[in-house]
């Protein structure tokens, strides 16, 4: 689906011209649509109300298909086996410690959490590419960083629990991590104050640990090479739809809780069939 | 017909062939909220078909006396979200009239009717598929049809029932669904379970707007696993039909049950439960439950709430694998 038509600007006397950057892209098929949200890149003299799934101007990279299989050998990273397997465990070990830590907010046992539900593939691929030294500055869901980097679980609780062995010596509220060993920026509340403008960019399907590898190592390579930034936008699925399920009742009883998690896992599968693109970050 | 005519077409004939029967609710005089007593006023008479005050308590206080004085009424509860409030009348009084009396008096020729179901857009108040909570009471029918033809034929055995019933309409398939639906009376018999489709592998059952969900996922098993569904349409919640669907059980040895209504509680905990203590050694795999989650029916997560087809085939496939 595309606004129809080459956009058109009105110059000065009236006449239409070519916007520059008028050009809209077109889907392969319906079913290689990606989900995600986002903005037209063009320019319109129309008054024209748009779907909410109407689809984004600029393509989504991926190497996975939705059942985890490479679509073109070409981007296959030829991750050797250790590394794709240290991948898989702290994308599950950091979704096992969300849960435990999300249901110890709910218990009142921790102040404040944030889960990384969702993001674990844009953590865990973005480490993997980068060198070890390289200085990471996070939002608040990049603790998949912090863990391939093999910070331990004792010092996230420490840091959640704000004890005597938080190296933040319990100044932050709980997901706000830091360590310098580890080259990863302690975390900050407000967003979006450290992020630069007007840099060439790329999206990528965040769920896709192998496309968020390969951009980021591409990225780096050329961020060092040219002396310039590169913006990666590793797209997700919002976990808004999750909503659904708070408030039910003061403290959310297990069963509710697995069938959030339910929910999540047909979403993984079968997302494609629900307007995941209504639900924006 | 669509859903509402046939509706309209069924009270036409249990009016035209009763000169006792009344309906009244909420609206109904214009023509009701969903169309379904459109013309029956002008026809019958402000006598027969007539408005009640917004008090749901009230409705189905007055259809039990009616009935009790052996008229037929015929009550509209506008959606069945508003039942509610009429839930002591229902339970307390309606279903155990005759019992507590000895059989001296009834309301057997009381029909409740309500708008049942989600519809896309009903959020919290306008969605709700309360079945579950009748099923609990003995004394009282619960009939739910999947389409115009049957409609028509399920509510017209409801109205003849001397027993009061509560009939629950999908609001969804109010337009949606057309058939071809005879203009004469015609019954369709309550507590039967219809096989819409046979099969081998897996059993199905559902009911109301979720047969066609279930019917899908057929068409989709069979293409995509090459297994063979066998469909089956409750239609009676209370008394529900135990032998068609067990002996089904048997001949699949598995079960798969959908719903919109919320799982725990919901009505395939029911079936499920006798279907385990009926067919327990038939049984090749858990019985699987399909269903709404536990929470109110949200309005703008509807999508992600409702049991659709790609849950069912999701489960059904898991269930395969077993």
């Amino acid at each position: 689906h595309h606004l129809g038509g080459a956009p058109r600007g009105l110059v000065g006397n009236g006449a239409p011209s070519q916007h520059a950057a008028g050009q809209q892209e077109e889907f392969p098929s319906p079913a290689e649509r990606p989900q995600f949200p986002g903005a037209s890149a063009a320019f319109v003299d129309t008054l024209d109300f748009i779907q909410p799934n109407v689809l984004a101007g600029i393509p989504v990279y991926r190497v996975m298909d939705r059942q985890g299989q490479i679509l073109n050998p070409s981007q296959d990273p030829q991750l050797p086996a250790e590394t794709v397997l240290k991948l898989y465990k702290t994308m599950t070990l950091l979704n096992t410690m969300d849960r435990i830590l999300y249901e110890s907010q709910r218990q009142g046992r921790i102040s404040f959490y944030m889960t990384n539900y969702g993001e674990e593939g844009t953590h865990v691929g973005s480490a993997a590419a980068l060198d070890p030294t390289d200085l990471v500055f996070g939002q608040y869901r990049e603790a998949g960083v912090l863990m391939y980097r093999g910070y331990p679980l004792d010092l996230f609780m420490a840091q959640c629990y704000g004890h005597a062995g938080d190296p933040g010596k319990g100044r932050q509220m709980p997901v706000h991590y830091g360590s310098r060993d580890l080259h990863f920026v302690t975390i900050s509340s407000p967003l979006a104050t450290q992020i630069p403008q007007g840099i060439l960019s790329i999206r990528v399907d965040g769920n896709d640990v192998f496309a968020v590898y390969n951009a980021t190592r591409e990225a780096r390579r050329r961020a060092v090479a040219e002396n310039q930034p590169f913006l990666i936008e590793a797209m997700t699925y919002s976990r808004s739809p999750q909503l659904l399920f708070s408030d039910v009742y003061c403290d959310a009883p297990p069963r509710l809780a697995q069938q959030r998690d339910g929910l999540a896992r047909h979403l993984r599968l079968y997302g494609e069939h629900y307007p995941l693109a209504l639900f924006d970050k | 017909m669509n859903l509402f005519q046939s509706i309209t077409s069924a009270l036409d004939n249990a009016l035209a062939k009763d000169p006792t029967a009344v309906i009244f609710g909420e609206d109904v005089a214009f023509g009701g909220v969903f169309r379904c007593t459109v013309g029956l006023r002008d026809k019958y008479g402000k006598d027969r078909v007539f408005n009640t005050p917004l008090c749901e308590q009230g409705i189905v206080g007055f259809g039990i006396g009616v009935a009790v004085t052996g008229a037929t009424a015929i009550a509209e509860i506008q959606f069945a979200d508003y039942i509610f409030p009429a839930f002591d009348q229902i339970v307390n009084e309606a279903a155990k009239y005759r019992y507590r009396s000895g059989d001296l008096f009834n309301c057997g020729s009381l029909t409740i009717r309500a708008p049942w179901g989600c519809v896309g857009h009903g959020a919290l108040y306008h969605s709700q598929s309360p079945e579950a909570f009748f099923a609990h009471c003995p004394g009282i029918k619960v009939v739910i049809p999947r389409s115009p033809v049957q409609a028509k034929g399920l509510l017209l055995s409801c109205i003849e029932d001397k027993n009061p019933c509560i009939f629950f309409e999908p609001k969804i398939l109010y337009r949606a669904a057309v058939e071809q639906v005879p203009v004469e009376s015609y019954y369709i018999p309550l507590s039967q379970a219809e096989v819409l489709q046979e099969g081998s592998d897996v059993t199905m059952v559902a009911w109301g707007t979720q047969v066609h969900v279930i019917k899908d996922v057929a068409t989709m098993a069979q293409e995509k696993l090459g297994v063979s569904c066998e469909i089956i349409d409750l239609k009676t919640i209370l008394p529900w039909d135990t032998e068609t669907v067990c002996k089904s059980v048997v001949k699949t040895g598995r079960l798969l049950i959908s719903h919109e209504a919320p799982l725990t509680g919901g009505f395939a905990a029911e079936i499920s439960s006798t279907v385990q203590e009926e067919c327990f050694l038939n049984l090749e795999a858990p019985i699987s439950r399909v269903c709404g989650y536990d929470t109110p029916f949200p309005h703008i997560f509807e999508p992600f709430y409702i049991p659709d087809k790609w849950k069912c085939y999701d489960a059904l496939r898991q269930m395969i694998n077993y």
